[in-house]
């Protein structure tokens, strides 16, 4: 069950999951997210039920970016991507926000780190145990960080597909009310503008 | 409310017709209604009520669609291909605000943003709010350089103004004694963070003649009882001001003007109303009321009234006035100079400098203040050593923060480590953007285009303006002071930008219906009347004869409350 089901009320929660889905999907699709059946509960790198497809991402290629979510932000003592439905964040964006050019890329991405684990490891990508998931995962960011070096000072380069994967699992995270909130420290109301304090008195990153 | 079409005529005259509902015309509402005039405000776009029409003010990051609130390229691109150039205003949180450019389209001769919200309050809800006191010197620059034409009025004539609107809107800030941003009636200023303290003291050691300030903003820090008896309260510090805010802490026509000139009993406020040209009476030689648009219904009627004010911001106002053609004014009401729609002026921008700041990890704040700090112009102060190769001058706005969880997305690494580190704040970074005054120049002109109508059906303006010579060197020195103040500061990794800026871009549209002494040079005479027709005043940025480098609207309510001040004399004394 994602942390935030526990802590607010039914309505609520649909409410916000409709927000998050775009308002466009029905309430059973809405549940069926909420149930946690596209995600993997409690950060397992092996889906507890059938893998379902979402808007743009096939159910192949959601299990891969719930992996790779995981492995980015896992959870720790605190809450990971997988528990504040990064995944289908990820998808929401990738139909509604992407231009075709980076939904081609992330595609070819996904699929990319599927072969890559097939070829290497015998297995599918989300089956592959955390060590060889992260090895191949690392050299994705090396390649992509290498890339963006090369490409500075160019207008508007394609992105690496990991570059992406990392920061819609980091924006996702973050903005998310438990990311926000229980991870980092959010005030709406902050009253009082403090100018100069001790971070002690803090003690998080302010989430805005 | 009966829709104006079907009132009779005697229901659609007024002692006081204000056009536009912003900054200016808010204050035209408050001053002319607190002094008894029965005034009809029309706004060209919909109603919106203080706090009840402010539908994101309380929504929090995970509320919006968009990642960060972003909205879709394709929605971007389809309906605000021009609004979106300012990369920050239309999002999620704020796309009800702003005018749709497939709806509301211009020409562009040269690249000009136009940024717009058609709707009651206007920009007002929308603004900055930096304000800042011309000077002395920025009444006086014209005359002594010989460019453009004299402004009718000094300091002396405005400074009562600017203490009486400042203490009615509020706003916070610094006195510094500086003949050359003069001081206002301030609420207490908001602090300096840990590095911008430093920066402060750094910078004014090394440089007599620069100082570092609190930004002077219109947001309450120590509500008045006239405020409170509006139902405005203090700044809560959520920097959300665009959205719209629930307390009333900044100033805009919603919260403040508006309510004020509503509990008079003298207001009378018609949305939906496009002004579309003044009726000019050729016998009295005097306007005898608007001609409106209602735009939803399309029904055209004519409103009644012994005094217009023209407050329907820079362009707007200048092309009601291109669009109220006459045998008597043929290029436009009061176009004898022909100078209406001319010395177009914004403030350029988009160049500074920023830099990393090493140390003050344990340092931090709380709250996200809805200001910055100021560095006051410091150039051609009319001695030898601020002389430059440029005239005018150019002022700084930005600050010091802490990164925060944005900033490893580009670097190696991911994982539990990666978000052990992003749970505390990353290093300190040191920005300030320079903002610089615009000569006025005949040729930057906006014109009245009649091929080309919006969504109304109603003619549209086509632009033509540059930044020139002056402009252009100022810029260097802009960027390189810029650079000079982080390295003084000690901050590292400097870099300087100079980025593309359109003119436009500042939202600080001014000069199209200039004051001046001589009708045949300028538009508008001292009191802000139209020379030729003088129940009809411009308080709007169209009246700007020069653009100071300062942010230009605490000087339109300055002037609005002047203004009309000056009209009531004048009704009583059977002047118009």
């Amino acid at each position: 069950m994602p942390v935030e089901t526990s802590q607010v009320d039914r309505r609520e929660l649909l409410r916000r999951a409709a927000m998050l889905l775009g308002g466009t999907v029905s309430i059973g699709t809405t549940m069926g997210v909420l149930s946690g059946c596209s995600v993997f509960p409690d950060g397992q790198s092996t889906p507890a039920s059938a893998p379902v497809a979402g808007r743009f991402l096939s159910a192949e290629e959601m299990q891969i970016a719930s992996a790779m979510a995981d492995q980015v932000l896992p959870r720790t003592d605190t809450p990971g991507a997988l528990d504040v439905g990064v995944p289908a964040f990820i998808d929401r964006l990738l139909a509604d926000f992407h231009p075709e050019r980076e939904k081609a890329i992330l595609r070819a991405g996904l699929a990319r780190a599927q072969v890559e684990a097939r070829a290497e490891h015998q297995t599918a990508f989300w089956a592959l145990p955390a060590p060889q998931m992260t090895a191949l995962m690392t050299r994705y960011d090396q390649e992509a960080f290498d890339q963006s070096r090369r490409t500075a000072s160019d207008i508007d380069p394609p992105p690496h597909f990991f570059r992406m994967m990392k920061e819609m699992t980091t924006v996702g995270f973050f903005t998310s009310e438990t990311g926000a909130s229980k991870v980092l420290k959010y005030a709406a109301v902050p009253g009082p503008w403090k100018a100069d304090i001790p971070y002690s008195d803090v003690g998080r990153a302010w989430a805005t | 409310m009966t829709s104006l079409k079907d009132r009779s005529r005697a229901e659609r005259t007024f002692d006081a017709i204000v056009v536009g509902s912003g900054i200016s015309g808010g204050w035209a509402a408050k001053e002319l209604c607190e002094k008894g005039l029965k005034t009809i405000v029309l706004e060209r776009g919909r109603g919106v009520k203080h706090v009840a029409d402010y539908p994101t003010m309380m929504m929090d990051p995970w509320d919006f669609k968009g990642p960060g609130g972003r909205l879709p390229k394709e929605e971007l691109d389809t309906h605000y291909a021009k609004q979106q150039r300012t990369g920050y205003t239309v999002t999620e949180a704020t796309r009800h605000w702003w005018v749709k450019d497939d709806e509301h389209p211009y020409e562009e001769k040269q690249r000009f943003d136009w940024i717009r919200g058609y709707h009651v309050g206007g920009r007002s809800l929308l603004w900055a709010r930096q304000s800042y006191r011309w000077s002395e010197m920025d009444f006086e620059a014209n005359a002594r350089e010989g460019v453009g034409v004299d402004w009718p009025i000094r300091y002396a004539d405005l400074s009562p103004w600017y203490d009486y609107v400042e203490t009615f809107a509020g706003i916070s800030g610094q006195a510094e004694g500086l003949p050359h941003l003069p001081d206002g009636k301030f609420q207490p200023p908001m602090a300096m963070n840990a590095v911008e303290k430093v920066f402060k003291d750094k910078v004014q050691d090394r440089f007599a003649e620069r100082r570092v300030t609190i930004g002077r903003v219109a947001n309450l820090t120590e509500a008045t009882d006239e405020q409170k008896k509006l139902g405005r309260g203090t700044c809560q510090n959520r920097n959300l001001c665009i959205r719209g805010c629930p307390f009333g802490a900044y100033f805009s026509s919603n919260s403040a003007t508006l309510p004020a000139a509503e509990r008079t009993g003298n207001l009378t406020l018609q949305p939906d109303a496009a002004v579309t040209s003044i009726l000019y009476d050729a016998t009295t030689g005097k306007a005898v009321g608007v001609r409106v648009l209602d735009t939803t219904t399309k029904d055209e009627v004519e409103v009644y009234a012994k005094v217009v004010f023209l407050c329907a911001s820079a362009l707007g106002s200048t092309w009601v006035m291109l669009n109220s053609s006459s045998s008597r004014f043929p290029n436009g009401l009061g176009n004898d100079s022909d100078q209406l729609g001319r010395n177009v002026m914004d403030h350029h921008f988009m160049v500074g400098a920023q830099a990393e700041v090493e140390g003050f990890e344990d340092r931090y704040y709380s709250g996200r203040r809805p200001n910055g700090i100021y560095i006051p112009r410091f150039r051609n102060l009319g001695d030898q050593a601020t002389k430059k190769d440029f005239v005018r001058g150019y002022g700084y706005q930005g600050g010091g923060s802490r990164s925060s969880w944005q900033r490893l997305v580009g670097e190696m690494g991911f994982g539990a480590k990666m978000k052990e580190q992003l749970m505390n704040p990353g290093a300190w970074s040191f920005g300030i953007n320079a903002f610089g005054e615009i000569l006025p120049h005949p040729d930057n002109r906006v014109t009245l285009n009649k091929a080309a109508k919006d969504v109304d059906g109603l003619p549209t303006l086509t632009m033509d303006v540059r930044i020139r010579e002056n402009e252009l060197a100022m810029r260097k020195d802009m960027q390189a002071s810029a650079m000079e103040m982080l390295e003084t500061a000690g901050f590292r990794n400097v870099r300087g930008y100079d980025r593309p800026y359109g003119p436009g871009l500042g939202i600080h549209e001014m000069g199209t219906a200039r004051m001046g002494r001589d009708p045949k040079t300028s538009v508008l005479n001292g009191w802000n009347q139209v020379h030729a027709c003088k129940n009809v005043y411009v308080t709007d940025g169209a009246c700007m004869t020069s653009s100071s480098c300062v942010n230009p609207s605490l000087t339109y309510m300055a002037l609005t409350a002047r203004a009309a001040d000056h009209a009531v004399n004048a009704l009583k004394r059977g002047e118009l």
